[in-house]
């Protein structure tokens, strides 16, 4: 190949980078996704209660950059929180809790990872099963948010995130309405057996077998007039007010982050879309810098007029490169700025959540040792009224 | 908590009134929920989020509420809270040794347009006052008195 198609050849190769890189430049895409609420009230036989498991907060074991690990573990307390609000919303749901553990009495549960938050993209992973072990949701749902998300004028109900929960929402009512009210009532009876079976599974872990897929299925019922499962739905009763007084406690960590988190947020965004410009507009500079460099370097001209082009290519392309360097400190100083603010916040987040987590923690131990009594006194109830006794070790 | 079969009641009647103990238990928890609810009922979120950051402060170490109050900023060496704890207690005793020499640097790196006592200031803004102050970087500090502004509605 001759030096003069060599030279055109990496000039034009050049070109054709940077074009490709302008060409791709990102255009927002913003959504708006409505929610979905029942027209008209729903059967209670229809009704499913949900729990949304307090949400992975995906920190990474390394220390990395722009993630803040008690900023993400607010937002594994918030983000359920804010869900259970948006599904209790719809009116297509019974109860709707967040769960601090897995619980057997309820009919749906939903699980969640956190993989990205940072005010302007947000991204989930989410989980649903219900409780015949029937998977109905596992996929990531995604959103880039519009700063009139954040504007003080919006309904303030709605959260700057709201799309992700709408979709959420409205993928959960669409299953649900696939299913026959024959087969809601099947699950709603699976699980008082399997809440059953939990407290006293030598009476009634029978009832109930796995299918080949591993789905609950239940073999009998109990009778109308079975005086223990009596028993058992008055503890279930119990294990819902227990819910509700834990999420009160999560309502107020939901309440005293809400304003400080939005803020984040709001502030998160607008320094990344910065931060992602500064670095585009460096990158591209360098490309033209590092293009008119290499151009005049290879330019092969003698009379005057080229060694003057040829100059200009040079001191172009330095110029062109500083600039590059240049956007890529002011860059590196909006990094600074996210760090700064995701400092503070994630301090101030820190006494909220070992607050709560003391709160919980007392509250389910206490709870857990009546379970325990419970489970221990429906054994003695079940020999004292059938005269079997029940021999096989159910409670460690 | 533990049961008593042995004192003569039947099984059942513990668990009725093991169910009762427990609902009385819930029911003290609620009382106490409802009460705190209602202490920060007057308050708003941000208020409420402010009130935990202050007392954050006072448990980390003194807050300057009054310099700031009395129209001085608060600097870095006074709160705490971007600090770990081993160089607090040395940003505090240099706090005490602070010169009119050190006001006058505070001042002078503070823009015209911000607000010297710092009036209307949430958590945040303190916090990137704070950050804006006690930056060395001329551009770093512009940089952040700009978040400052953004962040205040402050038009420049």
């Amino acid at each position: 190949m001759k030096p003069q198609s060599i030279k055109i050849h990496i000039i034009g190769s050049l070109v054709v980078c940077l074009l490709s890189g302008l060409l791709h430049a990102k255009t927002i895409q913003y959504e708006k996704v409505s929610l979905e609420r029942a027209q008209i009230e729903i059967p209670e036989e229809e009704l499913l209660d949900i729990g949304i498991l307090l949400f992975d907060p995906n920190i990474p074991d390394e220390n990395k950059e722009l993630i803040f690990p008690e900023i993400r573990k607010a937002e594994a307390r918030y983000i359920p929180y804010h869900l259970k609000k948006t599904l209790q919303d719809t009116g297509f749901w019974g109860g709707v809790w967040v769960l601090p553990e897995k619980s057997e009495a309820i009919d749906l549960i939903i699980s969640g990872r956190i993989e990205v938050s940072n005010g302007l993209d947000v991204s989930i992973r989410i989980g649903a099963w219900d409780i015949t072990g029937k998977e109905w949701v596992n996929k990531v749902y995604s959103s880039t948010i519009a700063q009139s998300s954040y504007s003080k004028r919006r309904d303030l109900t709605q959260d700057p995130y709201q799309n992700i929960y709408n979709k959420i929402a409205n993928d959960l009512v669409k299953l649900k309405q696939e299913l026959k009210q024959q087969q809601l009532q099947r699950i709603n009876e699976i699980g008082d057996i399997r809440f059953a079976a939990e407290l006293i599974p030598a009476v009634y872990k029978d009832y109930l077998t796995k299918n080949k897929k591993n789905i609950y299925e239940a073999q009998r019922l109990p009778d109308d007039d079975d005086s223990i499962m009596q028993r058992v739905y008055n503890i279930q009763e119990r294990e819902f007010l227990l819910l509700d007084t834990l999420n009160e406690y999560y309502a107020q960590l939901y309440e005293n982050i809400s304003q400080p988190y939005e803020n984040w947020r709001k502030l998160s965004r607008e320094d990344m879309i910065t931060y992602e410009e500064l670095k585009k507009s460096a990158r591209t500079r360098k490309m033209l810098g590092a293009a008119a460099l290499i151009g005049a370097i290879v330019s092969d001209g003698d009379s005057q007029a080229s060694k003057s082009m040829q100059q200009m290519a040079i001191y172009g392309g330095m110029e062109a490169m500083k600039s590059g360097f240049s956007k890529t400190s002011e860059a590196k100083i909006y990094k600074e700025s996210m760090k700064e603010l995701g400092t503070a916040f994630d301090s101030e987040a820190e006494p909220l959540i070992i607050e709560l987590e003391g709160q919980t923690i007392r509250l389910t131990g206490s709870a857990q040792e009546k379970f325990l009594e419970w489970r221990k006194l429906l054994k003695q109830i079940y020999t004292d009224e059938t005269g079997f006794p029940i021999s096989t070790p159910s409670v460690q | 908590m533990s049961s008593d079969l042995g004192s003569g009641q039947s099984a059942s009647s513990i668990f009725n009134e093991s169910l009762g103990d427990f609902d009385n238990e819930i029911a003290g928890e609620r009382i106490i929920i409802a009460a705190a609810n209602q202490s920060l009922g007057g308050m708003t979120s941000q208020e409420s989020a402010d009130a935990a950051a202050i007392q954050q402060g006072g448990l980390d170490g003194p807050l300057d509420i009054d310099s700031s109050e009395a129209g001085n900023s608060s600097t870095s060496t006074t709160t705490g809270q971007t600090q770990d704890e081993d160089s607090s207690e040395t940003d505090l005793d240099e706090a005490s040794e602070n010169t009119e020499g050190d006001q006058e640097k505070i001042k002078e790196r503070i823009p015209d347009d911000i607000p010297m006592d710092g009036t209307g200031e949430d958590v945040i803004a303190r916090q990137i006052r704070e950050a804006a102050i006690q930056e060395e970087d001329p551009m770093i500090r512009a940089a952040l008195w700009d978040e400052y502004r953004k962040h205040m509605g402050i038009k420049k």
